[in-house]
């Protein structure tokens, strides 16, 4: 019923470094009905708790991107989702933590210069060529020199203008806290975004996702991005597009990136199955010396199998057509 | 208490549409050109427009779609903003377009436009139902390539002004990350804080939407203009005011009552749920408060989109069949769901000439002031704005008041100077301070509360001088009882609180101006409906208001309209 009433507890992290020198829990219990979004007993806590409660809030329909925050761990917006949701989903108490615990500013508001920063870095801004295309063949057009374009094209670049920034793929990418330099899902799907538009007329924008440490290299295909997009965008497909878009690429050639890739493909159309020692000599070369010592320790546990002719997969000729299939 | 003092060339407030175009054409023309907003500009709320933008393009023309926007103002809109408006509405499609906004195409590949309320040919160029967040990514992403600088999360207190010079020379604001103070002089300023919708319990805009430039205009002793204007859009989510898009009723949903009754056949016999926004708006609050209503506070009316079926609504409808699905718990499909008239958009506002200048009177300007946006009033939505034309009027005049301040910029060569920082900032400091003051520890969540509902109830969707004398009074005891209140937290960082209590303090003022114009004005226009006055008289009061508090007492004058080619007709005929 839409009406009733009920109980849920909100585990809140609370930190005013005004006040406070380490991050605490502070639990509140609130009346809750159906309807409620997070955001609202937010507020309530707010005017009715605790004045100095602080968090970003709004336009309360999921279209600024302000208010993402976590709910035990799973990041989501605060303003478009129901506290039953969440109660279904992690039982009557909800942990609530700023979408990112290292950089806070006040309670669940936090620094997200860096996102920003990655955000301006890949160049976000078309490069047309101004008036460019056929005339509009209607006679009393307004617009001189419309360039033709169409829904079809615009449906290739997967909704990746419909991002709202909101972070919640970036803070959730486990690569952001070991690789800080990584670009991150948002930056790279508003990357793809311009790579993709085929009014853009700017030749190198793949140096900017093919950079090492930055790059889509980095990203370790966990799909969690895809998993909390609020508006279903799916950073990882954009990622992975953008990932053989670098390999198809005749500008990148060389690196050990690339020749791990292609050696990797080599030794499945070859062999059906993956062999760590050639391929490791193929793509890093003279690099490989520096890699020897690893490869010994992983020998000795048993994580690689030291055999430079392994026997070919015995399905390999099926392995090399659905290779071929995909292609 | 530290105040630095910067010095730019330029200083844009807001960084929505208006702001950001504004601060392009500045930053183009080599101006030192500073954007400061309290949201990081992406989360501005001209982002949240969903339907589009409007031009005459191919067969239509700019022509027509000057007399389709001065008909639904209802004749209040000066005739020449009006033309610079549609005139210029063609380029701004080829600009967005060309600098990357995915406009939706027809089959031949050109720019696909919808037909929307009250006009002649389909011309709402649109982005499936994000067109306001696809325009302000676009514009923001130009403002990067250019390199205009962006300071978020500040917090504009008090414009700096001369009233002896007639002349604007920057303002103070607070970084909220730390609470400090920076003074920022600039011989230009530009004004484009957008709307100022919270002071109605039942809206369509952000939290952020508290009219801080609004107050800031009160303040500094300037004037406001039409502020009795407030569109109210009659499809909100009956519980938070959330928009659900007029496309509902485009594509064929229906308003039934409590009855079942499809009662708009007895308000708009012909246009029925088509009919324009104030006049729907005002049948469904008419059958609430005859007792017609729905839902367990019987608040809403009924928006039945069922017959559509399931696939036309998940293809045409897909962001409304989600937002009261997960806002109001409601299956578009399977029920009708409850809306009710939720406050939508101002067309009041600073007043500007089409230069986008801000005006001290009829005859005078204010040296180095602009505004544009919402915030502004040109005045081209005049007593009622047709839909499409928002996002249109944010970029024309953002744009105008970013050449114009340039202009004068490199014409004038004038240098303001601060006497030193202390001096610039010190009535901010001292309103500051005073929330600390106060010896109870009264909060003001409550009288914030109590001003929207009062506002809501008694000088929205209808008005009478009985009401709207309460409300004036109700207005001065909250102004009063503020006073007493004291802001509990001190926390330098990100202080919600202190922020929210300066929104209401600029949410008193404004609300205090539309009642005052609209207690004035004894006929019914546009937005502005008297139940006492209930003709529109165009003999009387075709003119805008101009509100300004004087002495702490609020006076107000009236201004002519430029009407140019159209006489006034019936509207509805």
């Amino acid at each position: 019923m839409a009406n009733k009433v009920e109980k849920a507890t909100l585990l809140i992290q609370r930190f005013d470094p005004y006040t406070d020198k380490t991050p605490h829990f502070t639990e509140y219990v609130l009346e809750y009905r159906r309807n409620d979004q997070l955001l609202d007993l937010f507020n309530r806590i707010k005017t009715d708790r605790d004045s100095t409660f602080s968090y970003r809030r709004s336009c309360r329909h999921g279209i600024c991107g302000s208010c993402a925050v976590k709910v035990n761990g799973k990041p989501i917006l605060a303003c478009r989702t129901p506290v039953h949701e969440l109660i279904d989903e992690f039982g009557p108490t909800l942990t609530v933590t700023p979408i990112d615990t290292e950089k806070i500013i006040h309670d669940l508001v936090i620094d997200m210069d860096e996102f920003w920063k990655k955000h301006d870095k890949i160049s976000p801004f078309l490069t047309p060529q101004q008036h460019s295309g056929p005339q509009s063949s209607l006679q009393g057009s307004s617009i001189q020199g419309e360039t033709l374009f169409f829904d079809s094209s615009s449906a290739s670049l997967g909704d990746a203008d419909y991002c709202i920034q909101c972070g919640a793929c970036y803070y959730v990418c486990p690569v952001i806290s070991v690789q800080p330099s990584f670009l991150g899902p948002a930056a790279l799907t508003k990357a793809f975004r311009f790579i993709n538009d085929p009014r853009d007329t700017q030749s190198d924008r793949l140096e900017v996702v093919f950079q090492p440490q930055e790059g889509v290299w980095e990203c370790i295909k966990c799909l969690k991005c895809t998993e909390v997009c609020p508006k279903h965008i799916d950073p990882f497909s954009k990622i992975s597009r953008l990932h053989s878009q670098v390999i198809l690429s005749s500008q990148y050639t060389s690196g050990s990136r690339i020749r791990h890739t292609k050696g990797f493909q080599l030794d499945l159309l070859l062999n059906g199955m993956l062999n760590e020692l050639p391929l490791a000599l193929f793509a890093l070369r003279i690099g490989f010396i520096k890699m020897a010592i690893r490869g010994i320790r992983m020998l000795f546990h048993g994580k690689v199998v030291l055999n430079p002719f392994k026997p070919r997969s015995k399905g390999y000729k099926q392995i090399r057509k659905l290779m071929r299939d995909s292609q | 208490m530290h105040t630095t003092v910067e010095q730019w060339d330029v200083i844009v407030l807001g960084a929505g549409l208006a702001g950001i175009s504004a601060a392009i054409e500045t930053k183009k023309r080599g101006l030192r050109t500073l954007v400061l907003s309290k949201v990081h500009p992406l989360r501005s709320h001209s982002g949240a427009a969903q339907g589009g933008i409007n031009a005459a393009l191919y067969y239509d023309t700019p022509r027509s779609h000057i007399k389709d926007t001065i008909i639904g103002s209802d004749y209040l809109a000066d005739q020449d903003a009006v033309d610079i408006l549609c005139n210029s509405a063609p380029r701004i499609i080829q600009h967005l377009d060309n600098r990357g906004a995915l406009f939706n195409r027809t089959e031949d590949g050109m720019i696909a436009q919808r037909p929307f309320g009250a006009q002649s040919y389909p011309r709402t160029c649109f982005v499936k139902d994000r067109t306001g967040l696809v325009c302000l990514n676009t514009m923001y992403e130009e403002a990067l390539f250019y390199g205009v600088e962006f300071r978020s999360e500040w917090y504009a207190l008090d414009l700096l002004y001369n009233p002896a010079e007639q002349t604007a020379y920057g303002l103070t604001a607070m970084n909220l990350v730390n609470s400090s103070i920076h003074v920022f002089i600039g011989a230009e300023v530009i004004l484009a804080g957008g709307g100022y919708g919270r002071a109605f319990s039942r809206t369509s805009n952000a939290y952020a939407n508290t009219g801080d430039t609004l107050g800031m205009i009160i303040r500094a002793g300037l004037s406001l203009q039409d502020m009795e204007f407030v569109q109210f859009h009659p499809t909100g989510l009956a519980d938070s005011g959330i928009l659900i898009s007029e496309a509902a009723r485009g594509e064929g949903g229906i308003l039934l009552n409590s009855e079942g009754e499809r009662f708009m056949q007895n308000y708009a016999p012909h246009k029925l749920e088509l009919a324009p926004r104030d006049i729907v708006s005002r049948a469904c609050e008419t059958e609430i408060r005859e007792g017609r209503g729905v839902g367990p506070r019987k608040d809403g009316i009924y928006l039945d989109v069922r017959h559509l079926g399931a696939p036309h609504i998940h293809s045409r409808l897909p962001e409304l069949y989600d937002l009261a699905l997960t806002l109001q718990g409601e299956n578009m499909i399977e029920e009708p769901i409850r809306i009710a008239p939720t406050a939508h958009y101002s067309m009041g506002g600073i007043p500007t000439d089409t230069r986008a200048q801000v005006k001290k009177d009829i005859n005078s300007l204010v040296r180095g002031l602009y505004a544009a946006g919402e915030c502004a009033c040109v005045s081209v939505h005049g007593a009622n704005r047709l839909g499409g034309n928002s996002l249109l009027e944010a970029i024309v005049y953002g744009r105008r008041a970013g050449r114009s301040a340039a202009e004068d910029a490199l014409l004038n060569k004038y240098t303001p100077s601060a006497k030193d920082g202390e001096h610039e900032a010190s009535f901010s400091l001292e309103r500051l301070q005073s929330l600390y003051l106060s010896e109870k520890s009264l909060g003001f969540f409550e009288l914030r509360d109590r001003l929207r509902n009062e506002m809501m109830r008694r000088s929205g969707i209808f008005r009478s001088a009985d009401d709207m004398s309460i409300a004036r009074e109700t207005i001065y005891h909250l102004a009063g009882e503020f006073r007493r209140c004291r802001v509990q937290d001190i926390t330098p960082f990100y202080n919600t609180e202190l922020q929210e209590a300066l929104e209401f303090e600029n949410m008193l003022l404004y609300s205090s101006a539309i009642v005052e114009s609209a207690l004035a004005r004894k006929e019914s226009r546009g937005a502005h409906y008297r139940s006492d006055f209930p003709h529109r008289d165009d003999k009387n009061w075709r003119n805008h208001s101009v509100f300004c508090f004087k002495e702490n007492k609020g006076s107000i004058h009236y201004n002519p309209v430029l009407s140019g080619s159209f006489a006034p007709e019936e509207r509805y005929g």
